[in-house]
């Protein structure tokens, strides 16, 4: 495999999660549980005290429900059902992380979201003539939202600051700054 | 980075989601009277069902295969982590760069690049290529231009340094480190 093709391979598999820990976390209580029938099987068959209940009452009493087995099997058979639909959309669903690919010269890039909102909010910070603190941004896909409390009696240039917005992340290259809205708060603060 | 089969924790957690869904509805709608009166045409339940004792052997042992393959299949989950960044044989002789060098050389550049809190770089062994990644950790408030232009430059040195160019991943990122490291006051 090519280099340029590992790097996206990597790229690719940065940018989505393994689904590992899910996995980990589900055979571990599929292995508890798989224990718990298995013991009370084998405390069955030498003849001990059941733990919470063998397999012969656990059938008995399936075949003719009292009240409260009802609704213990009731919460369970709930519990089962909601842990599957869980896990079916962590199988099916994209699982994306918070984090975009960046094309470069040398290297697979990812940069966390995080990460492009402060590079915006930086820009912002540095065109309005305000200090950091002032502005926050958020980022979702190529959609950059910055949001600029000026300094009391000083006028923020809204345009000046978009395009120093777009100009930052369009050196990130690929769609980054291609959308950018900047909104300037009505009431300063003090300097 | 990780070896893991992807596809197959999908597919794993996926059927074990459907059987658990089955199970939940077999117990939840089974113990209902309504239902077991609809079903009684159809399917007949026996007043009484014995247990045999070999059933209970088996059950165990279906539990206990149960459990070996659930711990097999988390403990082989990650792995293909490597501390050795570039191999080279040539005949008899053998060239090993430990990760600790492409360490160094990826702190040496990046210190003193003010945006930059820290770097953590870990080799991975990919489809039998040594990849690295690189993780750098930005500085609250920072810009992700100028550190990406620090370690296109630190990538430089490291392809001088090892005399070739290994695959690597770049990953600028925020996280505890930078939490608690001072923000940018004055540009």
């Amino acid at each position: 495999m090519s280099t340029e093709q590992l790097e996206k391979r990597l790229r690719r598999r940065s940018i989505h999660r393994s689904r590992s820990t899910a996995v980990a976390i589900t055979l571990v209580v599929v292995a508890l549980v798989a224990a718990w029938i298995g013991t009370e099987a084998v405390l069955k068959a030498i003849g001990q005290r059941p733990l919470l209940a063998d397999p012969q009452t656990v059938a008995d009493t399936a075949l003719n429900p009292d009240a409260a087995f009802t609704t213990i099997a009731e919460v369970i058979a709930a519990a089962l059902v909601i842990l599957g639909i869980i896990l079916i959309v962590l199988a099916l669903g994209p699982g994306r992380q918070p984090r975009s690919g960046i094309d470069r010269d040398r290297g697979a890039v990812v940069i966390d979201t995080r990460i492009l909102a402060s590079t915006a909010a930086n820009a912002a910070a540095l065109a309005a003539g305000v200090p950091e603190a002032n502005t926050s941004a958020s980022a979702r896909g190529h959609r950059t939202q910055v949001h600029v409390v000026p300094l009391s009696g000083i006028p923020v240039d809204t345009h000046a600051v978009e395009h120093a917005v777009q100009d930052r992340l369009s050196r990130l290259g690929g769609k980054h700054g291609s959308s950018v809205q900047v909104t300037v708060e009505q009431k300063g603060t003090l300097a | 980075m990780t070896t893991t089969n992807r596809g197959f924790n999908r597919v794993l957690l996926f059927l074990i989601g459907l059987i658990s869904i089955i199970t939940g509805v077999t117990i939840g709608a089974g113990v209902l009277q309504p239902v077991r009166d609809a079903l009684q045409p159809s399917l007949t339940l026996p007043e009484q069902v014995t247990v045999p004792d070999q059933a209970l052997w088996i059950i165990a042992g279906v539990c206990a295969v149960v459990i070996v393959l659930a711990l097999i299949i988390v403990f082989t989950r990650g792995g293909g982590g490597t501390s050795v960044a570039v191999r080279e044989r040539t005949g008899e002789d053998q060239v090993t760069v430990n990760v600790a060098l492409v360490r160094d050389v990826i702190d040496h550049e990046l210190t003193g690049i003010h945006d930059i809190v820290g770097s953590k770089v870990d080799t991975y062994l990919v489809q039998k290529t040594r990849a690295a990644r690189i993780k750098v950790h930005v500085r609250r408030g920072g810009d992700a231009v100028t550190v990406l232009d620090a370690v296109d430059r630190a990538l430089t040195t490291l392809d001088q340094t090892l005399g070739r160019k290994i695959p690597v991943l770049v990953h600028l990122t925020g996280g505890t480190r930078t939490a608690l490291a001072r923000t940018t006051r004055v540009q």
